[in-house]
């Protein structure tokens, strides 16, 4: 699937050769081929540590061997768990997963036990695993790294539009990637609002324009183009001399020219009954990488994006400043921790919260554009995630909250409890009935934008007994 | 308590231990090697490199020739921060790269076209000049694409040139065709095609090749006229040659914060520029003294590598020391321009602020940090992943045990023997720096009782030497073979742009060897690496790569 993106030009008669044709009225005015439905869009929203589970879990404790859901329409806000309190107000467009396992990086650090790799860090194993559900890129010396195309570029280069941007990363490091363009290569983030909007400033549509000859500018506009068809003719000339991994980047690199040649070409500029290219931004960070996706998503210049939030310091959640986020606090967050104690928990609790305030409140800025008959989170996925399950490290229970549905695909206002189905070699070695895999819900996320794919990433995996745990098809009881 | 169980299994057969951050230390350095043939060449891989943000940055700035130049911003390249900038793997194409070069590229074609001093330094004709868009793609593109162009190359660029001279206006050409220059694989990538036929699988490169090799390495830049020239001469073949060149160019001032740059990243100095410290504990810490202290320990290492050797890192006294550091080193005056001897219990990169206020907490040292840093940034022994339920937080005295000092607290902590597998040799070398605080402030009496930061060093030799404290730790570091050879090879990772191979061996021992003849001079070390035979070759590109 390396040429996607190139070969739906292609389907669309868009090769080099018919692109600058100068479309010098083009510009500005909105594109005739606006579809009429809104398009599907997702986010991804990654908060780092994991939670709490007594104090994020809904389920039924009396039920925890079946299957189960809630409703959480008709829940009262006292009767949300504490973490997920501050989400009350959006639970008619949510979905929580309860009991997804990461079961890949569970896998890996398996192999890593079994001399297969070299680093067993789950906090590296989280992230590397979070978004590519394959095996990391181990070398000696090096800490693991994603080991394969994320699903954020992977969706993002089917569902592209020629000519505007296939995705963004934006916010900070936690300490590892989690968005890879190829194994080892992460996709660049951004992390600062005010150049991330310069980088939409150019695809956002600038009003209606009155046809009149093209100007100088116009014309010079639309001839860089033509550089970028130069130069894509020097990477097509030099990438056959190259071999492996070498030849890949610059062929990934020419066809990330060829896109960019549309830009100039009249066609590529964003539109869409809500996108309100004026919009300034404002706010605190994740407010303004808020308000910059909903822009982007609003405006078609994406429809995938990423949003890698900021660590918290401890006044931001009430938590002492002589205590140590990481290493008083989170690692002491669950009774099997050596240093456990309720405080610590309560200080986690408390993080997680903070976080689910900043996710709601993510998630309200893109409700609060109106799109067709709703808004435009109803035509979005925006899916929280954390690379780790517990501060102390579990990569099973993981909490996972999807938020919108993508115009319905999802069923949204629901709580959804997996029942223990896989018998996976537990983090530390013991076997262990942990819930579905991830890597389903990495399928059905596919699948709502389009994609008739049946896995991503491993295929299957080893479980305890050495039996196979496939990890193809998508998670039931979303749709 | 499911899990706690299986961890003192886990431990017991591997050491863990190292805390909250992996501090590999850029280039890792733990593949088992062997030399069987010393006089064999052998090479290891040799991937494309994409130019970094910086290289790409200076490269801009110089083949434009305006130093301050304005440019975007790009993304950080480094993937961790046990990564250099540099790692081949790790750098590619991407969509915002693709378009923050296409704004650049035609952002500074216009300067080009329009800043009259600019455009009679690149344009040497005028529009009415019959061949001036020749005269003008060959000058431009030979210094651009950092060789010659093909005679097919230079009529490609020519044909746009006219092009658009004619659909638009000569102006718009220029701005159009330097645009093209900068997005073309030939600039934004180092492409080492080589030159004729390979024998044994092993590839010359072309001279021009090797001037990118020399101007990126010593530079993080592109070639200047005097190297370019060398190579149309072919000049860059004999050691003399090179050797000639390498010093050149040592001696130019675009080195120095070349060098600064990697010592940046080999001795992870970023990371003291986002700590935090305990405002009570340390009213004079700040964002700028922490940016201070960063910027303190590049000039010194910067200093060392042209004036003086590796042990100089460990054990020189000299140093530039800004207003704002003053205080924590307990100087009554700074002196950021002129070298001064900083007092008698600093002495090398490791008795600095930035190292000690680095790998701290925010109310005291932390010796783990320290010691994990010197393993695996000094040794290339890092330790490995820390098991998870390893209690990693700064200990808390107790206060039925009387006073306590840090190290005291610490020794405590990591006394379990599933703790000491790892800890004995991290804390060895860790508690030596237990005479400096949170912030790096000097101390002789902690928490009421007197510091001990005596120790014996493990994995500097084949004994384990006593020391006192930091300043005599690092006296032994600087006539350990382990740490020279460390050394060695985090210059030789960031130098190919990627890990050790075992095809690398014999080229290592050799630099090591002769690393240990020169001393541990450390431009000396550059200048040996210039002169290897592999610094000329690459392995031919074959379709199984």
């Amino acid at each position: 699937m390396k040429f996607d993106r190139r070969r739906f030009l292609t389907a669309l008669g868009v090769g080099a050769g018919s692109l600058y044709l100068p479309s010098l009225f083009g510009r500005g005015s909105r594109s005739a081929a606006q579809p009429a439905a809104a398009p599907k869009r997702l986010a991804f929203f990654i908060t780092p540590h994991g939670m709490v589970p007594p104090q994020w879990q809904m389920r039924d404790p009396a039920a925890l061997t079946r299957d189960h859901e809630i409703d959480l329409r008709s829940l009262a806000e006292s009767e949300f768990s504490s973490i997920f309190r501050p989400l009350h107000p959006l639970r008619e467009k949510l979905l929580i997963l309860d009991n997804l396992t990461m079961a890949t990086s569970i896998a890996e650090s398996g192999r890593v036990r079994n001399g297969v790799g070299h680093d067993g860090n789950e906090h590296h194993l989280g992230q590397a695993h979070l978004l590519t559900s394959t095996w990391a890129v181990q070398r000696p010396g090096s800490t693991a790294i994603g080991g394969g195309r994320s699903l954020d570029q992977e969706i993002a280069a089917a569902v592209a539009v020629p000519g505007r941007l296939a995705s963004r990363v934006y916010g900070v490091n936690h300490q590892h990637p989690y968005n890879f363009v190829a194994p080892n290569e992460p996709a660049p983030r951004e992390s600062d609002p005010a150049a991330a909007f310069r980088d939409l400033m150019g695809l956002l549509p600038s009003g209606p324009t009155e046809p009149s000859a093209p100007t100088r500018e116009d014309r010079l506009r639309a001839a860089r183009g033509s550089a970028l068809d130069l130069a894509a003719g020097e990477f097509a000339r030099i990438s056959p001399r190259l071999s492996g991994v070498d030849r890949d980047k610059l062929e990934r690199h020419q066809a990330l020219i060829r896109d960019l040649e549309l830009s100039f070409g009249g066609g590529p500029v964003g539109g869409g009954v809500a996108c309100d290219p004026s919009v300034t931004l404002s706010g605190d960070t994740v407010t303004r990488f808020a308000q910059l996706t909903a822009l982007a998503f609003s405006c078609d210049i994406t429809r995938v994006a990423t949003f890698v939030v900021p660590h918290l310091t401890n006044a931001d959640f009430g938590a002492p400043g002589h205590l140590n986020m990481h290493q008083d606090i989170a690692h002491n967050s669950t009774e099997d921790a050596g240093g456990y104690s309720a405080e610590m928990a309560g200080y986690m609790a408390d993080y997680n919260r903070t976080y689910a305030t900043q996710f709601a409140r993510f998630c309200q800025v893109l409700d609060s554009v109106p799109e067709g008959d709703g808004t435009l989170l109803d035509n979005t996925t925006v899916v929280w995630c954390t690379e780790l399950s517990t501060g102390t490290h579990w990569r099973d229970r993981l909490p996972r909250v999807i938020a919108g549905g993508n115009g319905g695909y999802f069923r949204t206002g629901r709580y959804v409890y997996y029942a223990p189905t896989n018998l996976e070699p537990f983090s530390w070695g013991r076997p262990e009935q942990v819930g579905p895999a991830e890597s389903h819900l990495h399928v059905s996320l596919m699948q709502s934008m389009g994609i008739e794919r049946d896995s991503f990433g491993l295929t299957d995996i080893p479980d305890a007994n050495g039996a196979t745990i496939t990890l193809r098809g998508p998670l039931p009881r979303l749709t | 308590m499911r899990q706690l169980a299986a961890v003192l299994c886990v431990l017991a057969v591997a050491c863990e231990g190292s805390i909250s951050e992996p501090e590999g230390g850029p280039g890792g350095g733990v593949t088992p090697r062997m030399c069987r043939n010393a006089d064999a060449i052998v090479l290891g891989s040799a991937p494309m490199r994409r130019l970094t943000g910086r290289e790409w940055a200076n490269s801009v700035r110089d083949l434009i020739g305006v130093p301050d130049l304005a440019l975007p911003e790009m993304p950080p390249d480094a993937t961790s921060t046990s990564s250099f900038d540099n790692e081949a793997l790790a750098l590619g194409p991407s969509e915002l790269h693709v378009r923050r070069w296409e704004q650049a590229a035609f952002d500074v074609g216009g300067l080009v076209a329009s800043d009259a001093g600019l455009r009679a330094r690149h344009v040497p004709c005028g529009e009415a000049d019959a061949d001036c868009a020749r005269r003008f793609v060959e000058a431009f593109g030979r210094r651009a694409l950092r060789r010659p162009l093909t005679a097919d190359e230079a009529q490609r660029y020519v044909d746009f040139f006219e092009g658009q001279r004619a659909s638009i206006d000569f102006d718009a050409a220029v701005q159009l065709t330097v645009s093209a220059f900068l997005q073309s694989p030939q600039f934004l990538y180092r492409l080492e095609l080589g030159s004729g036929a390979g024998r044994d699988g092993q590839v010359p490169l072309t001279p021009h090749e090797v001037a990118s090799r020399l101007s990126y390495l010593l530079w993080e830049s592109m070639p200047d006229d005097a190297l370019l020239a060398a190579a149309d001469g072919d000049d860059l073949r004999t050691p003399s040659q090179l050797e000639a060149q390498a010093r050149r160019m040592l001696a130019d001032p675009r080195a120095r914060p070349a060098v600064a740059d990697y010592f940046r990243q080999w001795l992870h100095l970023d990371r003291v520029a986002t700590e935090t410290k305990l405002p009570e504990l340390v009213p004079e810490w700040s964002a700028e003294v922490a940016q201070a202290a960063r910027t303190e320990s590049m000039l010194f290492a910067e200093h060392v590598f042209f004036e003086g050797t590796l042990g100089d890192l460990f054990t020189s006294r000299t140093g530039f020391v800004p207003a704002e550091l003053a205080p924590l080193y307990g100087m009554s005056s700074p002196s950021l321009d002129v070298p001064v001897d900083l007092p008698a219990e600093r002495a090398g990169i490791l008795t600095r602020i930035a190292f000690l206020g680095g790998n701290a907490h925010e109310a005291n040292g932390s010796p783990p940090l320290r010691g994990v840093y010197v393993l695996s940034r000094l040794l290339c022994t890092p330790p490995g992943a820390p098991p998870a339920d390893a209690d990693t937080s700064p200990p808390e005295p107790d206060p039925t045990m009387g006073s306590q000092t840090n190290r005291m607290l610490f020794e405590d902590r990591t006394s379990p023997d599933r703790c000491q597998t790892c800890h004995r040799t991290i804390d060895s070398f860790g508690f030596a720096f237990e005479n400096y605080d949170a912030a790096g402030r000097h101390r002789t009496i902690d928490n009421g009782l007197p510091v001990d930061a005596t120790g014996v060093a493990v994995g500097l030799g084949d004994d384990a030497t006593p020391f006192d404290d930091a300043v005599g730790l690092q006296r032994l570091f600087a006539t350990s073979d382990a740490l020279h050879d460390c050394a060695v090879e985090k210059w030789f990772v960031y130098a190919n742009g990627r890990l050790p191979e075992a095809e690398d061996a014999c080229q290592l021992r050799a630099l090591q060897d002769e690393f240990a003849d020169v001393g541990g001079d450390l431009d000396e070390l550059v200048v040996r690496m210039v002169l290897r035979p592999e610094f000329l070759l690459r392995p031919e590109i074959t379709e199984a790569e």
